[in-house]
């Protein structure tokens, strides 16, 4: 568990933040750029020190009034935005840099199977791509069995291509890995697929913190009026028919178009908010697949003519996006039990 | 052919010159890095004293090392109460000098070198859980090899070309402090031109495969750090 009090001045900027993490899983530092969320990660590494901070890890004090536990003996790992490979060391060279006979949780081949390295290794540095120079980035931290994985923007450099392709190997990291990791984004897809929680940050300080598929659907903050909102839900894959993944979520039971290749029992997916529409009654002839009864707990209005609400069903959360118009047309209020129709739904894999 | 006596002048430049370089090696590293790491205000002071020796006349640099280095200054009767040698027109007191004399030539390439690195290598290191030593030894020294390479070649270099302080503080010993420098002055004086052609050829073309030496490698050592 990480523990953070904050405090950093620089001329015209200032953050003080307070903030605890889960000691497992994926905690998104969420904000606009200019916000402090790398300020915020260099402290945790320590690479600045700032008068007046507090930080302690699983009961450790890396900083406090009287400490400063040194970088090196923080036993974190920091992948830069960009990737930052030694030029004079090989591939391997530069993975097994921070190699140590510490207790490792993963082991070497793992690492380099996890991050599709082999390929890689007979390349020389200056010729990877950006997103080959990532994976060998992520690779070397990994490798230097870290208690703590930090990263800043990971994917911020990257183009369309391979971006998508190293947030799925992130994700299927976030699964393997047994320590926590911090990562900094200011993406709402990247934080809806890899965060199990977020910290929200907006101009130096934290505007809220939870559990990621909580903030990404509460109204009151941003996230939900993003261009890209919606829900994000875990989801176990209850039955796999020919066409159809049968899979029990907090919201309900969901069917989804069959995937080609293997599935894996645990997925995550995401119901954008304009992939969402409302009925008064449940509709018979409908040839949408998912028709989920639901209570209407917040509205705003939107710009442009639309309104968005929050759906609660069974235990879970979701958003639908309608035009003010319908709402008034239905005369939708809060309390309402309407039906959603979902559209569609994503699939990350 | 050169003459014996030259060819002792050229073998005594050479040592001089190979041991002028490791010694400087071993200072200016550590002057270098202080230099590219230090936050201090005045270190500009520091910069400006190593930097001296560009721009004082040999001759100056020689008087001040000949005052100290007698036998009557502090320092000389501190040597001689040691029970050693007095340094003045003495091959060690040659390495001090040429040590002071090509002390920039080593210390800015290196120094440029090191400031090139800039931070974020080195707190990649840290943050991969090296400590400052291995941060230092894995990255830093092997990412300012062109800065050494080009030090070395440097300060090799303009110790063979060492006249002026060699005149004040090194006298004409043959096989002590007589270097090819020197040599080819006193062919000069007596008239013995052929002495002074062959001699001075040797050093052009020595010079010339150094300085060639250093372009190649300076030129290969970026492109792989490209």
């Amino acid at each position: 568990m990480l523990d953070i009090k904050l405090v950093i001045q620089y001329p015209g900027f200032s953050l003080n933040a307070e903030f605890t993490t889960a000691s497992k899983g994926v905690t998104a530092l969420f904000g606009h750029s200019g916000c402090g969320k790398t300020s915020i990660l260099r402290a945790i590494a320590g690479l600045d020190k700032h008068a007046n901070s507090h930080i302690t890890f699983n009961a450790q004090t890396w900083q406090s009034s009287s400490t400063f536990v040194a970088s090196h003996q923080r036993r974190i790992a920091y992948v830069f935005q960009d990737s930052l490979l030694f030029p004079h060391l090989d591939v391997m060279e530069n993975i097994r840099f921070g190699e140590t006979k510490a207790d490792k949780s993963l082991a070497l081949e793992e690492i380099l199977d996890l991050l599709q390295i082999g390929p890689l290794l007979k390349k020389p540095i200056n010729s990877l791509s950006g997103g080959e120079k990532q994976r060998v980035a992520i690779a070397r931290a990994l490798n230097a069995s870290p208690q703590l994985l930090l990263m800043d923007e990971p994917l911020a450099a990257l183009d369309g291509k391979a971006k998508l392709r190293l947030l799925s190997i992130l994700q299927s990291l976030q699964q393997r890995l047994d320590i926590p990791m911090l990562y900094v984004s200011h993406s709402v897809p990247e934080v809806a697929r890899l965060a199990d929680h977020l910290v929200y940050l907006n101009e130096g300080s934290v505007i809220a913190s939870g559990n990621t598929a909580e903030l990404l659907t509460d109204l009151k903050l941003p996230l939900a009026h993003a261009t890209e909102a919606g829900a994000m839900l875990n989801a176990a894959v209850v039955d796999q028919k020919r066409d159809l993944l049968v899979v029990d979520t907090a919201v309900g039971q969901l069917l989804l178009p069959a995937h080609d290749g293997p599935v894996p029992k645990e997925l995550r997916l995401h119901i954008a908010a304009r992939d969402v529409s409302i009925a008064l009654s449940k509709p018979q002839d409908s040839s949408i697949l998912n028709i989920l009864p639901a209570t209407i707990t917040d509205i705003t209005p939107e710009s442009n003519g639309q309104a968005l609400l929050q759906l609660q069903a069974e235990t879970g959360r979701f958003l639908a996006k309608i035009s003010q118009t319908s709402l008034q047309r239905l005369s939708l209020n809060k309390g309402a039990h309407v039906y959603a129709q979902i559209k569609g739904i994503a699939l990350f894999l | 052919m050169l003459a014996a006596a030259d060819l002792t002048a050229i073998a005594v430049t050479l040592k001089l010159a190979f041991v002028t370089t490791l010694i400087l090696l071993v200072v200016a590293t550590p002057l270098a890095w202080w230099l590219a790491r230090s936050q201090w205000r005045f270190k500009f002071i520091i910069e400006a004293a190593i930097a001296l020796p560009l721009v004082l006349p040999p001759t100056v640099l020689g008087f001040y090392l000949l005052l100290l280095l007698s036998p009557s200054s502090a320092f000389g009767q501190l040597i001689t109460e040691m029970g050693l040698a007095p340094l003045a027109f003495s091959f060690t007191g040659l390495i001090i000098g040429s040590v002071i004399y090509s002390l920039p030539f080593m210390v800015q390439p290196l120094h440029n070198a090191f400031a090139a690195i800039g931070n974020k290598p080195l707190e990649v290191a840290a943050t991969l859980g090296a400590s400052p030593v291995k941060a230092f030894i894995r990255v830093a020294l092997p990412l300012a090899k062109p800065g050494f390479v080009s030090g070395a070649v440097l300060s090799f270099a303009h110790t063979l070309g060492e006249f002026g302080v060699v005149l004040m503080i090194g006298g004409n010993i043959p096989g002590e402090t007589r270097l090819a420098s020197i040599a080819v002055y006193e062919h000069v004086e007596t008239l013995n031109y052929q002495g002074a052609h062959q001699l001075s050829l040797a050093l052009l073309g020595l010079s010339f495969l150094l300085l060639t030496l250093a372009y190649i490698s300076g030129k290969r050592s970026r492109i792989a750090n490209l």
